[in-house]
């Protein structure tokens, strides 16, 4: 190293033998300063800049639209789940609207069948009373007339008055007889 | 049929190290090279018992002739050092005599302003300091930075359309960008003042890349592989660390920064203080000559070994081990050279990736 | 022997010093990768930071031993 002067690094390379690979000429080396600082200063004005630019403004974008998207799901779950709750309560109301729909046609079904039952018992009821009525009242009439006939019939055929006994006891058994036929 | 010359090898050569100087160089030894192809002539005819005879070259004599031409260090390191001169195929008939009297195949850079190494613009002959000519090394820069220009402004157009990416370039060269960007600035630097870095650290990045895939074109060579080009670009980086150090925490501060905060006894601090931060400051300065000098022995060896592959052939050549050697040495140099195309991307990536730490680290206290 | 062969000797040492660091960096790098593959990135951050620094060394050993 300490035969390594400074002057030898400021020869030129040349073909000769003696080429010397640390050799750095001062031409080179201001040639370079130069033209790195002077691609510096163009690519950073004309290049670097607008690249950086367009590649930050082309992030932000893809960034801004990644968060809109993200937005924009947000807001379709969130609607879709208010569909889905709407859906949801549409379909009990209908429920609870056919269920009501169903009671209330059960109980109509109900009174309806309660009043015609009741209906057709009262008419049966009355039906039968009329009936047990005009028998018995066809039954006394015809006991009654039954009596007087043959009330009529044995005192003109004993010709005198049977005894009251014997009256009672006859018209029993006649209307027994009348009954059991 | 074994009549192998070297013209022929040279022209069929795929790659560009090795080749060109073999024309200059076989003009110096032209008589040695007649006598071997006559030899091998004979050899085809008569078969190998006739090397006994005097006057002729041997197998052995014949290779350590085409080491001397083509693996001398001279020759070797004229491929991947700076010249004043870019090579070309020998097929195509440009050659020159430099300063030396040396023929070379190769098209010669103009001297513009008419100053050349023996009439330098600054110094003397024997001791040129500013010489005041383009060399090659100059030119490959300027290509580099017209091409990252017209590639950057051209992708900054695109990118501020506000389109989405189209098409491979675009793709591509975006990956870079944005690799850059939040993989290696951001957390290297910090979230917060990366982007006032980044315009730097891309530059940086994107033009040692193309320097190195630059070398990586047959007949071009590799301007990183100089340790001018390395050491200035280290010089501003080691500008921009200690700038941005300064101006966050001002002079006083950054060197104090410099040392890392220590519980300690008063009396061992007064002691270690000073040592340490006399070592803190070295380091500062060997990080990044470090930096400087890893980017140019990565690339000047990568292509030092590249041109030793070639310089093969040129060994090989007029031999009869050219045959079933040089496929193989083929084959070695297609690999060795997509290696060399791997080092050229992880050096531009390490170089930026260890300045964006170094300016990182500036920017907060040890 | 003539003093660039011991140069030669010299760099051979540089290389051998730091081919095995750096192997070691690779090789507990990619251990520590394949245990915790979340963090690899800063691993990797590390590991090349480590190799740096050996580099570093290794090519300062190289130029003394060029350059002598």
């Amino acid at each position: 190293m300490s035969q390594f002067a400074l002057n030898e690094c400021l020869l030129l390379a040349s073909s000769d033998a003696t080429a010397n690979p640390l050799a750095a000429p001062i031409d080179l080396a201001l040639w370079t300063l130069v033209v790195f600082l002077g691609l510096m200063f163009v690519l950073g004005k004309y290049a670097w800049k607008p690249i950086i630019e367009g590649l930050n403004a082309r992030e932000k974008g893809i960034a801004d639209n990644i968060e809109s998207a993200a937005r924009a799901q947000e807001e379709a779950a969130s609607s879709l789940k208010a569909y889905e709750a709407k859906m949801a309560g549409a379909h009990d109301e209908a429920a609870a609207l056919i269920a009501e729909a169903r009671s209330d046609a059960a109980a109509a079904k109900e009174k309806l069948m309660a009043e015609a039952n009741e209906e057709a018992n009262r008419t049966r009821q009355k039906a039968l009373a009329d009936v047990e009525a005009a028998k018995s009242a066809a039954v006394r009439e015809l006991a009654e007339s039954s009596v007087d006939s043959a009330v009529s019939l044995a005192s003109n055929i004993v010709g005198r008055s049977l005894k009251k006994e014997d009256h009672a006891k006859l018209i029993e058994e006649s209307v027994k007889r009348f009954a059991g036929s | 049929m074994l009549n192998v010359d070297d013209h022929n090898h040279e022209a069929k050569d795929p790659d560009h190290h090795g080749d060109d100087h073999a024309q200059a160089d076989q003009d110096h030894g032209h008589d040695d090279h007649s006598h071997a192809e006559a030899d091998l002539n004979e050899t085809a005819h008569v078969g190998h018992d006739s090397h006994a005879e005097s006057g002729k070259l041997t197998m052995a004599e014949q290779f350590q002739a085409n080491m001397n031409k083509h693996l001398s260090v001279g020759h070797l390191m004229s491929h991947v050092q700076d010249s004043y001169y870019f090579d070309c195929p020998q097929a195509l008939g440009f050659s020159f005599e430099d300063e030396h009297g040396h023929e070379h195949n190769g098209i010669e850079i103009p001297s513009i302003t008419g100053f050349t190494k023996e009439t330098p613009m600054i110094g003397t002959a024997e001791k040129p300091i500013f010489i005041g000519r383009l060399s090659k090394f100059m030119v490959l820069e300027l290509v580099a930075a017209v091409l990252l220009t017209v590639v950057f402004v051209w992708l900054a157009k695109k990118i501020k359309s506000g389109d989405r990416p189209k098409g491979a370039i675009w793709n591509l060269l975006e990956s870079f960008v944005v690799y850059i960007k939040d993989e290696v600035v951001k957390p290297a630097v910090g979230e917060h003042d990366y982007l006032r870095f980044l315009p730097f650290l891309l530059t940086m990045f994107f033009f040692i890349l193309a320097l190195n895939l630059l070398g990586m074109l047959p007949y071009l060579g590799a301007a990183t592989g100089s340790l001018a080009v390395t050491a200035v670009l280290a010089s501003v980086t080691f500008a921009v660390v200690c700038g941005s150090g300064i101006q966050k925490m001002g002079f006083a501060g950054f060197l104090k920064a410099q040392v890392p905060a220590m519980d300690l006894p008063p009396l061992m601090k007064m002691f270690l203080l000073p040592l340490m931060f006399v070592i803190e400051i070295f380091g500062l300065f060997v990080k990044h000559g470090v930096l400087a000098i890893r980017l140019f022995a990565n690339m000047l060896a990568g292509h030092l070994v590249l041109a030793v592959f070639v310089g093969f052939f040129g060994v090989l050549a007029g031999t009869l081990a050219f045959y079933p050697v040089a496929p193989i040495v083929l084959l070695g140099s297609v690999a060795f050279s997509a290696m060399e195309l791997f080092v050229a991307v992880l050096q531009a990536y390490v170089f930026t990736f260890l300045a964006a730490l170094f300016i990182g680290s500036a920017q907060h206290a040890h | 022997m003539t003093i660039p062969s011991f140069a030669a000797i010299g760099a051979g040492l540089a290389i051998i010093g730091a081919g095995l660091g750096i192997g070691k960096i690779g090789s507990s790098a990619c251990e520590s990768i394949a245990r915790q593959p979340d963090v690899a990135n800063r691993i990797q951050t590390a590991m090349i930071i480590a190799a740096a620094l050996i580099e570093g060394a290794a090519f300062f050993a190289l130029i003394v031993a060029w350059t002598s």
